[in-house]
């Protein structure tokens, strides 16, 4: 929940469109009707949890992309900044089905960061401690329309550009750290400062990590008015 | 086979588009049948093209992307967040996959269907879930085309296409007919499947109506045998039962379906028209007076 909430905060301050959000508390009584349901999916266990609303006009964006469909994506660079974040925070599961949204915007879509449970390489490696070595190691994310979109929004200044956004967000990680709530903080026995450290670390290798040297400068700009035969 | 004439169980669900999840309203806007022991897959969509009533054109998009999304499960025969791994072709797979589509597109719970022909059936369990709004000249192709197919080559060849006088002397299109010196056959189609059935139902048995009218109007009376060929939904989810009554009882037409029945269709206008073929061989035994039919 600490990934949910402190990495929603860097998507959100990096441009990439998120889901609203609440930290909801599960009262005694409430879980106890939830869990007499027979239906009920999982149990839950009174307390307070990370909550994501409900937003009735999204839909999974299909994984993997499917052949021809960046032509629905309403903005390149946005697909750019999403996994550039993901690379730094190392989100290990943008392409699961579900964890990507989409919305129409005009005849397009826009694409909604919609989980972000599995950063810091996974819910596991962060809650054992394991995640630092981890990141250290981890290679950039995977995501849908990479490296289509990079090609074709103009190759290596569109990742520079994604790259100063996520620096402006981290700057800001300050006030995804207080949205987390103290008993979380304490539960998980996790420091705030090892985080923000471990970021900034993952964020000065993220030129290295995204490859950026390899997308070049692509200008499209040159080919106008040459006719097509 | 999908083509067997042995009916056999398979399972269908309906996709809904939620209109307002508020209120809890939805549109279907396709359907998916299945069998296991074929080990065969129809999933039916509303088209760009094909108006869904209560479907703005933006859910439209939704479509395509959930219908290109379980385009690949099926293809990969990977379906996420399965604890074990599913065939397509079982009910459990459907059933998960409703679990997954919590969004905009929405999928029922399986439901057991009786089907003979996979890929005929899916277009007529489309077209009486989701109604699609099909205009004249559409329905009468598809029916037109169902219908040249159940009779066959040889048959269609003996038969006529064109106008029969009708009440008044006001000329009634048919789509086959023969007629001889005693005999007019009349072979009509209809798709009760659609979302138009009741009226083309009511067309049909009007237009019959106006042909036996006319019927030894002014002259002598000819036996008029009227057959209509329909299609309906599996299990006659449309309604259709109470429309084939209809077109017996007011039309006294007889009544086959087209993909149930094919042979008995097709045997019992043979029979007719072959009887008629054998009367014009024989020298003729009495006159007849000029029919309004003979026209």
């Amino acid at each position: 929940m600490i990934s949910e909430v402190v990495c929603r905060s860097l998507f959100m301050h990096a441009g990439v469109p998120v889901l609203d959000a609440l930290i909801v508390h599960s009262s005694e009584t409430f879980s106890a009707s939830w869990n007499d349901v027979p239906d009920m999916p999982f149990r839950i266990v009174p307390g307070r949890y990370f909550g994501s609303r409900f937003k009735e006009d999204a839909i999974p964006a299909p994984t993997p992309a499917p052949p021809g469909s960046i032509k629905n994506v309403h903005s390149l660079q946005a697909i750019i900044d999403m996994w550039v974040v993901d690379s730094l925070v190392c989100n290990i599961d943008r392409t699961v089905y579900g964890n990507t949204l989409m919305v129409p915007q005009g005849t397009k879509f826009t694409f909604i960061a919609a989980d972000q449970s599995d950063c810091f390489c996974g819910s596991l490696p962060f809650s054992d401690g394991s995640w630092r070595d981890s990141m250290h190691v981890r290679r950039a994310a995977d995501c849908l329309f990479i490296p289509d979109a990079i090609g074709l929004a103009g190759g290596v200044d569109a990742v520079w550009e994604s790259i100063e956004k996520a620096r402006f967000s981290l700057n800001q990680i300050e006030e995804g750290f207080a949205d987390v709530p103290d008993e979380w903080w304490q539960a998980s026995q996790l420091d705030p400062d090892d985080i923000q450290e471990e970021l900034a670390r993952r964020f000065e290798a993220l030129p290295k990590i995204l490859q950026i040297q390899q997308w070049g400068g692509l200008n499209h700009e040159q080919f106008d008015n040459i006719p097509i035969l | 086979m999908s083509n067997s004439t042995i009916s056999q169980s398979f399972s269908y669900s309906v996709f809904t588009f939620v209109t307002d999840e508020i209120r809890g309203s939805s549109v279907p806007v396709g359907v998916v049948l299945w069998g296991s022991h074929l080990e065969q897959v129809r999933v039916r969509f509303a088209a760009d093209d094909e108006k869904i009533k209560g479907l703005k054109g933006t859910s439209y998009m939704y479509l395509r992307v959930v219908e290109s999304q379980i385009d690949q499960w099926l293809k990969s025969g990977i379906i996420p967040y399965a604890e074990s791994k599913l065939s397509p072709h079982s009910d459990a797979w459907w059933k998960h996959l409703s679990s997954l589509l919590v969004h905009s597109v929405r999928l029922s719970k399986p439901k057991a269907i009786d089907c003979r022909n996979l890929d005929e059936e899916v277009e007529l369990l489309y077209e009486a879930v989701v109604t699609p709004e099909r205009g004249s000249p559409e329905r009468t192709e598809r029916i037109d085309r169902v219908l040249t197919r159940s009779l066959g080559r040889q048959l269609t060849r003996k038969l006529q296409r064109g106008t029969i006088p009708g009440f008044g002397g006001r000329p009634v299109p048919v789509r086959h007919f023969k007629t001889s010196s005693d005999k007019v056959v009349v072979i009509e189609g209809v798709n009760l499947a659609a979302a138009a059935a009741e009226d083309d139902t009511d067309a049909l048995v009007s237009k019959l109506q106006r042909i036996r009218a006319a019927n030894g109007n002014g002259a002598s009376e000819k036996t008029l045998k009227a057959f209509v060929g329909y299609l309906s939904s599996p299990q006659g989810l449309n309604g259709e039962a109470a429309l084939v009554d209809w077109i017996k009882e007011k039309a006294g037409a007889e009544t086959f379906d087209l993909l149930r029945e094919h042979q008995e269709f097709q045997g019992s206008i043979e029979r007719v028209v072959d009887s008629m073929e054998d009367a014009k061989k024989q020298p003729p035994i009495s006159g007849h007076g000029n029919s309004a039919l003979d026209s």
